[in-house]
């Protein structure tokens, strides 16, 4: 199975869990974080897919302000790593909505 | 700051310039002697700086920054550099007016420009292996919790209570005795609402005790009893019930005498 395939079938795998979340809130009638959650999950989505082209931009507009290095603009493993975290955190919120009202916690 | 490197850059400029050792000193304004110094390595006090680079056609930063002396030549080569050298020193040398022109800060600029880069791309957008591996733990985990929420909440629907008793109807009902009247009350509504689940058939009887004006305060007081009968409640909403005293009274608490009804 080729990567691209895989990437598929994890994309299906991450709105199927966001969609239980949904469906959880509904169920709830907290229909206040069903907005909320989504937004949060399709960022975090986008951010970790495209984790490398924002770092990459990033460098890029960096380097229009800054003093460029010798790396032809490439960002390293840690800048990518760091938009990653940013994705998952982003995608766990959404997640975690799920569970507010079923807990009480507002 | 090399003395040895500014040494061989006096020395270079003066021969360049066709100076003896005497006549640069002498346009320096020093002794022969402290010139020679100079060019064996002593680095030229302040005072001279401006006037070697005068002499020297240069720039005092180009003086101090020195140049690389020559590294002992290797036996094979030693005949051809020696002769290489006298020639140089007898004909003029060529002056390349484009490094001339180029400050230290430019050539430092070309040198970085000469380093090698990396062209290649370090990764590609998408989902990289480790991402999938966290991704499904996570959502594995999610699933379970989800699941053991679904069973809890379930599970607690099930076995929930569905009467009314004289014992639970706290948890389901809210009782309030208010007088409608805050001069001489003689008027009082007795407020029954649903708290958090609705309520059908509601039959209830409730005691409320007075104590009226003008009796003494260690009697009983007088019960007034109020019925609610087949009352439907939803989460929220309350019915009620108005008591007339003949007189003014206070109320002194209340007491639920009997209670039946269906829980959803």
């Amino acid at each position: 199975m080729d990567d691209k395939k895989r990437n598929k079938i994890f994309l299906l795998f991450l709105i199927l869990a966001e969609g239980l979340g949904i469906v959880c809130n509904i169920f709830n009638e907290a229909y206040i974080f069903i907005p909320l959650s989504l937004a949060a999950s399709c960022m975090g989505i986008v951010i970790i897919y495209f984790a490398y082209g924002l770092a990459k931009g990033h460098n890029r507009t960096h380097a229009f302000w800054h003093e460029r290095d010798n790396n032809g603009g490439e960002p390293s493993d840690w800048s990518i790593s760091r938009y990653k975290i940013r994705g998952w955190a982003l995608y766990i919120m959404a997640l975690l909505m799920a569970f507010v009202p079923n807990f009480n916690i507002i | 700051m090399d003395g040895k490197r500014i040494g061989y850059f006096i020395k270079e400029k003066r021969i360049e310039l066709g100076f003896t050792v005497e006549q640069f000193a002498a346009e320096v304004g020093v002794t022969r002697f402290l010139a020679e110094d100079w060019e064996n390595g002593t680095i030229p006090e302040t005072q001279h700086l401006l006037p070697i680079a005068n002499v020297l056609k240069c720039e005092v930063e180009d003086l101090l920054k020195g140049s690389e002396p020559p590294t002992p030549p290797q036996p094979q080569e030693k005949a051809e550099e020696q002769e290489e050298r006298q020639l140089s020193e007898v004909l003029p040398q060529q002056k390349d007016p484009q490094k001339e022109e180029k400050s230290y800060y430019e050539e430092l600029n070309e040198k970085i420009k000469d380093l090698p880069t990396t062209t290649q791309a370090s990764g590609e957008n998408g989902f990289s292996a480790a991402d999938r591996k966290f991704g499904y733990i996570l959502l594995a985990i999610f699933v379970a919790i989800l699941l053991v929420l679904f069973v809890a909440t379930w599970g607690a629907y099930l076995t929930r209570e569905r009467n009314l008793t004289v014992e639970n109807y706290r948890e389901y009902l809210t009782i309030k005795v208010l007088s409608t009247r805050n001069v001489n009350p003689d008027t009082y509504e007795v407020r029954v609402t649903a708290k958090n689940r609705k309520i059908y058939d509601l039959d209830m009887e409730v005691g409320v005790t007075f104590r009226l004006y003008g009796t003494s305060l260690d009697g009983n007081g007088v019960v007034h009893t109020v019925t609610f009968d087949d009352a439907d409640l939803v989460e929220g909403e309350t019915v009620s019930k108005v008591i007339h005293l003949s007189i003014m009274g206070f109320e002194c608490g209340y007491e639920v005498i009997n209670i039946s009804g269906g829980l959803d």
